[in-house]
């Protein structure tokens, strides 16, 4: 079960809420402020951080849902079921057979090596749902498909700053809440999160390594 | 027989042969933290004192390696 049926009415990790509009800072050659109107946003701040009696200023961080890339169509395994993304999983399952067919045998030899993994790492799938807009994909030489599949990207995301409580009931983002994951789903989405920040980079790894 | 008796590292320190003159102290390292703490005890665990506080070489979990060092870079394959 990737949503749960009843869900509560407080801001939790993962929950989907109908919010539709995103600001980024953006810099060209002057700085810029690049507005984007999404459809829905996602919780990306943990449940335990969303109310903080300490600040006067209540901040949650939300991030957008966005359609997937025509190229995720390519990997069948994929295909079956996009939450596949946000698990670990084997080298073989990682590539599209055209792809993984074509590697040279060492590069081969070098992911089967490997065990269990994430791919993509800033990325978690949305299951379809009635409440998500179908859309098409396009696919070359190929029917185009269409979806209701949506994901997140970590990095994509923004915060809004409210004056009322995420306690209130009359606290706008909490009366826009849509749909609340699992609890199973927002461990998966924890870890994957906590996967992303994890990652330790090789120039670190060789300082740490005395 | 004494349980004692079937300590292997008893047995090969009073072994045939053995000469060697056996500390009466015993020194346990300790994880603390991201430290390694080496505790001085005597042979019946009673504290004597810290020999040595050095940094843990080896602090990252079996499982945090495993979660680094296994990701699967396919982004190149996936452009739209």
């Amino acid at each position: 079960m990737f949503y749960i049926d009843t869900m509560d009415s407080d801001l939790r990790l993962g929950d989907v809420l109908e919010w539709e509009f995103s600001a980024t800072p953006y810099i060209e050659n002057d700085f810029k402020m690049n507005l984007g109107f999404p459809k829905f946003s996602v919780v990306l701040t943990p449940c335990c951080s969303v109310i903080d009696e300490s600040v006067p200023t209540n901040t949650v961080s939300l991030t957008p849902l966005i359609k997937l890339k025509n190229s995720f169509f390519k990997n069948p395994y994929w295909k079956e079921d996009f939450t596949r993304l946000n698990r670990r999983m084997k080298p073989e399952h990682t590539l599209a057979p055209e792809h993984w067919d074509g590697l040279p045998p060492e590069k081969k030899a070098e992911r089967l090596a490997k065990r269990e993994g994430y791919v993509l790492n800033s990325i978690f799938v949305y299951e379809s749902n009635d409440f998500f807009p179908k859309y098409t994909i396009h696919s070359k030489g190929e029917t185009n498909p269409e979806t209701n599949y949506y994901m997140i990207n970590f990095k994509y995301a923004f915060r809004i700053d409210t004056k009322k409580s995420f306690e209130s009931p009359r606290n706008t983002l909490r009366k826009r809440k849509l749909l609340q994951l699992s609890i199973e789903t927002r461990s998966e989405l924890r870890e994957k999160l906590s996967d992303f920040y994890f990652r330790i980079p090789k120039e670190d790894t060789c300082e740490l390594d005395y | 027989m004494n349980p004692e008796d079937l300590d292997y590292s008893k047995i090969k320190n009073t072994g045939t042969g053995s000469h060697e003159k056996y500390e009466d102290y015993q020194i346990i390292p300790y994880n603390f933290d991201k430290y390694v703490v080496k505790v001085k005890l005597s042979l019946k665990n009673e504290f004597i004192g810290i020999v040595e506080i050095k940094l843990n070489k080896d602090f990252l979990s079996q499982q945090q390696k495993i979660s680094a060092s296994d990701y699967h870079d396919v982004e190149e394959f996936y452009q739209d």
